[in-house]
């Protein structure tokens, strides 16, 4: 059994005008840890599905249209609150993209951090909560992390804001770590010092963590697994230098030509003709067929589905070729 | 050959705190330079400064060799014809209430084309120019993906006919596959308009692609300056080797185990 496994997950939101086809049949099992990444472009699906994992996707507008999430062999769709509540921040801690708006700008570093102690170890004494919280602190590898206790979110820079927001995710001791483009919004310095820190604590916890991003690099930095999602659904799910080496979906292939390399200097990166379909209205069959170039007649009729192996790939002309 | 624009030893303070530090920077006539550096560097204030829109505390600033650095809003006409520029965030670009057409028109309405027929042909021509069809015309900013809005934001800086565009991060909120295609556009129009083009980007593998010079900038000085295959691929200064370092090429660089959170670390913590 894995320890999260989705299975023919399709969630909708009824929006204005119309119902809107977010996630379209998702089917994906993670192994105690992994980790894996999951990588698209905006609209894909990615947070949302990242969202799922805790049921935090506010219900409505979203809608369940038919599937399972277990976590552990418990089904997170039918937990009953009192465990969610554990899930949430406990067992499966959880980073986002903007550090500045998940810190309360009118509270100091130690306030916040003891809430979340609280929050998880209601037993813990005064002095107990701040002895943790130092502990976490410097576990995220911030200097002087009783002094920064007293501090306020404005005091500390992005990178400093993103390290306090990790320790927080850190407290509930959890076994999973999703952490949703946590290092958008930094430089680039400071990124690959909080990828190499979450890379580190994966391996010294034993973490199970998925990353979620738009961007291949900062995934092929950290995880050994990759998905690709497309639309709404997964096109591709392989290890990564498998995927990097020998990309198959058509869609995966296009996102790679288009990223430019500093390393190579030649490489003309090429877009990919088209834009991504309106969800309210997807297209039939493949969701990419519109801007494929390997598109025939049967990916308009019917949906590929993730073909076996290690290295998946959900595409009718790969699956035609092979 | 003279720069068709130039800072010299510029310095902008922020109270006590200086944003520009004597910084001298020279744009020449179809010439591409490329400004890199990180969040608070102050290359969105030397872009500023450059536009006129940014006082500086000392240092000039020079439009073909002449000092426009207090010319008043009739000495700038030149400058406001001549040098466009393109913002990073399309959506809050364009004005949500005026169509692609409105929008393209008020940079040629302040130059007096008045005739409608004149008008219409010439926002089509920008907008064929940008790779927009006749059918965007009348579409508002909501009914464009975020790709098309920066294709219009550059149709609009196109419209004076300028000599040069200062692009702020242009393709920075876009998903790689769009910005390939701004890519592309650019520096098609860059070979087709003649223009020069100051290009302000933390992405260095995008800044490669479009520029032929580079300046580094740190802390509001800038710290390395050069052409872009000496300066992205054998940097000199400590601290443009270590921005280059950080870049994580696609399906290149793992990071791994407490090794580069040692590495990492004697860089220090930002």
């Amino acid at each position: 059994m894995s320890l999260i496994e989705i299975a023919d997950y399709r969630l909708a939101f009824d929006g204005f005008e119309g119902r809107v086809q977010v996630l379209d049949g998702i089917d994906l099992a993670i192994e105690a840890g992994e980790a894996v990444g999951i990588v698209g472009e905006t609209g894909c699906g990615k947070s949302v599905l990242a969202r799922s994992m805790l049921r935090l996707n506010p219900a409505p507008p979203a809608r369940i249209v038919s599937g399972q999430i277990r976590y552990d062999g418990a089904d997170i769709l039918a937990m009953p609150p009192d465990r969610l509540r554990d899930l949430r921040g406990g067992t499966i801690g959880m980073v986002f993209q903007d550090p500045v708006t998940y810190l309360n700008p009118v509270f100091t570093i130690g306030r916040q951090m003891a809430e979340v102690l609280r929050a998880h170890e209601p037993d813990l004494s005064r002095a107990q909560r701040r002895a943790r919280s130092i502990e976490l602190l410097d576990a995220v590898r911030l200097p002087d992390p009783a002094g920064l206790l007293d501090r306020y979110p404005h005091e500390l820079s992005g990178g400093m804001r993103q390290r306090v927001l990790i320790a927080e995710a850190l407290a509930g001791n959890p076994r999973v770590l999703i952490a949703d483009e946590p290092t958008t919004a930094l430089d680039v310095t400071i990124q690959r010092q909080i990828l190499a820190l979450i890379a580190d604590l994966v391996e010294r916890l034993g973490l199970t963590l998925v990353l979620i991003s738009h961007d291949l690099g900062v995934i092929g930095a950290v995880c050994r697994r990759i998905v690709v999602m497309y639309a709404g659904t997964v096109v591709e799910d392989a290890p990564a230098e498998s995927l990097f080496r020998a990309p198959q979906h058509p869609y995966t292939r296009g996102l790679l030509a288009a990223m430019p390399d500093l390393g190579r200097p030649d490489h003309m990166p090429e877009g990919i003709a088209g834009s991504i379909p309106d969800l309210r209205s997807p297209p039939k069959g493949c969701r990419f067929h519109p801007r494929c170039p390997l598109a025939t007649a049967i990916c308009s009729e019917r949906k590929p589905v993730l073909d076996g192996g290690p290295h998946a790939v959900a595409c009718h002309a790969v699956a035609a070729a092979a | 050959m003279i720069p068709l624009l130039a800072v010299e030893d510029v310095t902008v303070r922020f109270g006590d705190f200086a944003a520009v530090s004597d910084v001298s920077l020279a744009l020449m006539p179809g010439a591409a330079l490329g400004l890199v550096g990180e969040s608070g560097s102050g290359k969105s204030t030397l872009l500023r400064v450059l536009l006129r829109l940014q006082a500086v505390a000392s240092g000039r600033v020079l439009m073909d060799g002449a000092d426009i650095t207090t010319a008043r809003e009739g000495g700038l006409r030149a400058l406001r014809r001549d040098v466009q520029v393109v913002f990073q965030n399309p959506h809050s670009a364009l004005n949500p209430r005026l169509s692609v057409h409105d929008s393209v028109a008020e940079p040629l309405q302040i130059q007096g084309v008045s005739n409608r027929q004149q008008m219409r042909d010439r926002i089509t021509g920008l907008l064929d120019d940008v790779g927009l069809g006749e059918q965007f015309l009348w579409r508002f900013p909501h009914e464009l993906s975020g790709g098309q809005k920066q294709r219009v934001c550059i149709a609009r800086a196109l419209a004076t006919r300028p000599r040069a565009l200062l692009l702020d991060e242009p393709t920075s909120a876009l998903d790689v596959s769009v910005q390939a295609q701004i890519i592309d556009l650019l520096r098609r129009l860059r070979q087709q308009h003649n223009l020069a083009f100051l290009f302000i980007s933390h992405n260095l593998a995008v800044v490669q692609l479009l520029c032929e010079e580079v300046a580094v900038l740190r802390q509001g000085v800038i710290v390395e300056r050069g052409a872009v295959k000496q300066v992205l691929h054998a940097p000199q200064n400590p601290y443009t080797q270590a921005l280059i370092a950080s870049v994580l090429s696609p399906g290149g660089s793992r990071l791994s185990g407490p090794a580069v959170c040692e590495g990492v670390r004697a860089f220090g913590i930002h």
